[in-house]
């Protein structure tokens, strides 16, 4: 009981955003489909130890089963 | 099968092929499935329809055998490893090359999930090296990451939640010494390590944030002599940070978003000497009437956890008024829906909901992920009864608050949020006046091995637990408003749960709404989701 007397006391809310009444309305379209409501985000990637722009290349070594084995 | 995932991409498993170090040798999975049974899926399609037959493991009745292949890149077998022990329907998880390519290392745990050995095995042959450790549990024991070896040394980092009460990282060499890192306690996730030091990140900072530290192990070069610095923070704004370490272990790129930051990425020095910013990402709803939403944490029913919500209030939000709520979850393991990312993890579909007048309200119950072992683990034997209580308890608190409408409560989640949707509803009907179920699982006798086993066992040695959970058994005792939603493809909660639920309701008389998804599997997507989402809403403006 004690703990849950300590537990309550803690109750708190860490961040709020407020609103913000003026502007567009969400369509169900732009809630299910829209990326661009959601924060764009760039990528870089290490080339050895050099840094590059964009998405890493997938490294196909890593997936690909020898073709003699995909045959059985 | 030979070269497929395992296990139903259960225990970190995504893949089938392992490449040595080297690259010049393939450590492979084979699977024999034969003893498996059969789902028949329903292809309507075709100009008669037919049917396609998938293998899958329902809990308590034949399951893969596994084992695995080494052999060159032209496909030739080597060798073939089969551990002996538990039975043949034991798991091989965590596939791991020696950095010499000449052994191989492979968490094998029991079907039941109790117990599992960290072994050696010798590449070229196949043998059995030795064990290293082991990890018993009465609940389960969950393998998911490869072993980390030490760049320049025969010693590696090893991840376990089972020793500590945290997804902490061990120092091993491989006679069985076994040192833990000196973390904090709190779940971390190993990042890199250029040999002297170990980079990880970790919640130690807040559950909900994630940062990135690392550890010196010192000039020594024995396990049991080392001697651990303090852990050294590197990421220090606010927020959820993923960092990718250049092979040097010299620089990371850090991208990170927090409640008021969209998203940000820059590259920094280990030492942090440096830091440019390469990208801000600006607010995406800066044109839009957003409502507003807050963070903040609750206590579990069992008043040892503070759990964390989201809350959005309505657009116009007036607290002279009332308005009615709706409970988004999904409640399961390896989840954590809230965290400090941006708008604190907001899905439009909820925002959307607040703009219409709803209040939405997200937790992070028991049994869900980066909260330590304790908490995770309160669902044993008996998945949705601690996720319930902690869903209500912090429901309750809300309801406290004059502004909310308590005769107008509804729930929503898909999969293991469609099973605790129907749960609430049957459990509490005093609360929930309305819900729509997506992918439910509704008897765990129905749910695949790996993954049900695991938190509920099989129903032979947990009869007790199947019985409290079956929704089959609360079907009789609905009486709000309920829709279903169903791919009637899924391949991973089949449709025998909701059809069975149906039935069940159809023979206690019990009326409920059902719309199948038919050309959708377990998740519907792309258009077809606006259809759904449109239909769920639908629901609640109609009956809420």
């Amino acid at each position: 009981m004690k703990t849950i007397i300590i537990l309550a006391a803690l109750l708190q809310v860490f961040a709020a955003r407020p609103a913000q009444p003026e502007g567009r309305k969400l369509t169900m379209n732009d809630a299910v489909l829209g990326g661009s409501l959601y924060p764009a985000v760039k990528s870089w990637y290490w080339e050895g130890n050099e840094l590059k722009e964009g998405r890493a290349p997938l490294q196909r070594r890593n997936w690909l089963l020898p073709r003699k084995m995909a045959k059985e | 099968m030979i070269g497929e995932s395992v296990s139903r991409n259960e225990f970190g498993i995504n893949k089938g092929v392992f490449p040595s170090p080297s690259g010049k040798y393939l450590a492979v999975y084979r699977k024999d499935e034969s003893a498996v049974t059969q789902f028949p899926l329903l292809d309507i399609t075709t100009r008669t329809g037919s049917l396609e037959q998938i293998r899958y493991p329902m809990n308590g009745m034949p399951s893969e055998h596994i084992s695995l292949l080494v052999c060159d890149t032209l496909g030739n077998v080597l060798s073939t490893i089969v551990p002996t022990e538990f039975t043949d329907e034991r798991y091989l998880t965590c596939v791991s090359w020696g950095p010499d390519d000449k052994n191989i290392f492979i968490q094998v745990l029991d079907r039941e999930q109790h117990h599992m050995v960290l072994n050696q095995y010798r590449a070229a042959d196949g043998s059995f090296v030795r064990t290293i450790l082991s990890e018993e549990n009465s609940a389960w024991v969950e393998p998911q990451e490869p072993l980390h070896f030490i760049k320049g040394r025969y010693e590696f980092l090893y991840d376990t939640d089972n020793r500590d009460g945290f997804r902490n990282l061990y120092l091993c060499d491989t006679l069985g010494t076994v040192r833990r890192l000196p973390t904090a306690s709190a779940d971390i996730q190993y990042a890199g390590n250029d040999g002297r030091w170990v980079y990880y990140t970790s919640a130690e900072v807040s559950p909900i944030e994630n940062h990135l530290f690392r550890i010196d192990l010192g000039k020594d070069r024995t396990v049991k002599k080392v001697k651990f610095g303090k852990p050294q923070r590197l990421t220090f704004e606010e927020g959820w940070h993923r960092v990718s370490l250049s092979p040097d272990c010299k620089r990371f790129i850090d991208s990170w978003s927090a409640f008021s930051t969209p998203w940000k990425v820059a590259v920094r020095t280990v030492d942090g000497k440096s830091s440019e910013v390469l990208y801000e990402a600006p607010d995406p709803l800066a044109d839009y009437a957003t409502c507003e939403v807050e963070i903040g944490t609750t206590p579990s029913a069992d008043g040892r956890f503070l759990n964390y919500y989201r809350l959005y209030k309505p657009l116009g939000f007036d607290p002279s008024k009332k308005y009615p709520v709706v409970v988004y979850v999904y409640g399961g393991p390896h989840s954590q829906m809230v965290q400090d990312t941006w708008i604190g993890g907001v899905r439009m579909w909820e925002m959307l909901m607040a703009q219409k007048g709803y209040i939405v309200y997200v937790q992070d119950n028991r049994g869900t992920s980066n909260r330590g072992a304790a908490f995770e683990k309160a669902i044993n034997r008996q998945c949705g009864q601690a996720e319930m209580a902690d869903q209500v308890a912090g429901l309750r608190e809300l309801m406290k608050q004059p502004w909310v409408d308590c005769d107008r409560i509804g729930v929503h989640g898909w999969s293991y949020g469609g099973f605790m949707t129907i749960s609430l509803m049957t459990n509490y009907p005093e609360i929930f006046k309305v819900g729509v179920a997506g992918g439910p699982v509704i008897d765990w006798k129905w749910y695949e091995v790996m993954y049900g086993e695991r938190y509920m066992d099989t129903q032979a040695a947990n009869p007790e637990g199947f019985a409290k959970t079956s929704l089959i058994n609360k079907a009789s005792g609905l009486q709000g408003k309920l829709l279903i939603c169903q791919g009637a493809i899924d391949n991973t909660v089949v449709w025998q749960h909701s059809l069975s639920f149906v039935q069940e309701c159809i023979v206690n008389g019990i009326q409920l709404d059902y719309f199948p998804y038919p050309r959708s599997e377990h998740n519907v997507r792309g258009i077809w989701r606006v259809h759904l989402m449109d239909k769920v809403t639908n629901y609640f403006d109609l009956y809420l």
